[in-house]
């Protein structure tokens, strides 16, 4: 109970704490800080683009993205044409057994 | 809604008047450093953003009509300016993996500061620092409207008048914000007496 009377006050405490506050003053020469933004605008967002771009680590990265996908259209395209060589010589060589089977059954009735 | 004296300033402003802006900026740089310093919770962000209000100030007097206070419009920019720096922080808070790239010790930039308002009495100042923290837990809205009530010490009328809204909604917002920080404060507590019991 004690505790919680105890946290109740420290609440109020806090609460108020901010109760005679003074305002805050803005540093000394604003005026001429505000005067030199107003002369030099800020970059637009094209050269805000033009910054962020030009970060080494930004370059890198995309230099690794560009390398990243260059390797799997090479993986891929690989993978695609081993297939197609697998499909082929498989069609060929079940030409060739049928063909066989042909001649086989060809030469059996032949020699009937 | 303008007084004369006033009125004939932001004319003044209106057509460009150097001297005019340097008035302007004299009369109400405490106003708007001292409202975005409790926003933002950072020194240095502070002083960009009074920069830039000013600066859109200069830009955008044109379009100020004088149907509400000056002051009133003022606020409405420094409100708005200190709450798009924090969005625009957050969303770099997500991604603070990638900005720790960039330092040169390789840590991360982003790490939650202890918040001092330069105006605390030195005696609240722990308490004042667990209050800013709480108050980044509430909703914006309630944050603003309790902000303007005790930083700013502008009545409910005002606040009402800044966030475009009636005057009994900006006393719901400060019942509950002051409710959601009790709550938020509370959790604070119990677990710093449950931490200090652990260490005795």
């Amino acid at each position: 109970m004690k505790s919680d009377e105890k946290i109740q006050q420290q609440i109020e405490e806090t609460i108020n704490s901010i109760d005679n506050i003074q305002r805050a003053t803005a540093q000394p020469y604003l005026l001429t800080r505000i005067n030199a933004r107003l002369n030099n605008p800020a970059k637009n967002v094209w050269e805000n683009i033009a910054i962020f771009i030009s970060r080494p680590a930004v370059t890198i990265a995309g230099i690794c993205l560009l390398v990243i996908i260059n390797i799997s259209v090479l993986v891929i395209k690989k993978a695609t044409s081993a297939n197609t060589v697998a499909e082929r010589s498989f069609t060929t060589t079940a030409d060739e057994e049928d063909e066989y089977t042909n001649l086989a059954t060809i030469d059996y009735i032949e020699n009937q | 809604v303008l007084n004369q004296s006033e009125e004939a300033l932001i004319k003044q402003l209106q057509q460009g008047d150097q001297q005019a802006f340097s008035t302007v900026v004299g009369l109400y740089q405490d106003m708007v450093y001292n409202t975005v310093i409790s926003i933002v919770q950072s020194e240095e962000d502070a002083e960009d953003i009074t920069q830039d209000v000013f600066v859109q100030v200069f830009q955008s007097v044109g379009s100020f009509k004088g149907d509400a206070k000056f002051s009133t419009w003022l606020y409405r920019i420094v409100i708005a300016k200190a709450l798009d720096h924090e969005k625009r922080k957050k969303r770099k808070k997500r991604f603070g993996f990638i900005q720790s790239l960039y330092t040169e010790k390789g840590e991360v930039k982003y790490h939650p500061e202890e918040f001092n308002h330069p105006g605390i009495q030195l005696e609240n100042k722990e308490k004042a620092s667990e209050l800013f923290k709480a108050l980044k837990q509430i909703p914006e809205n309630q944050r603003i409207a309790f902000m303007l009530n005790k930083i700013e010490g502008l009545n409910n009328q005002e606040i009402a008048a800044i966030m475009n809204t009636s005057f009994y909604a900006v006393e719901s917002l400060l019942a509950r914000a002051k409710r959601n920080l009790k709550k938020s404060l509370k959790k604070y507590y119990l677990q710093s007496a449950k931490q200090s019991s652990h260490e005795k």
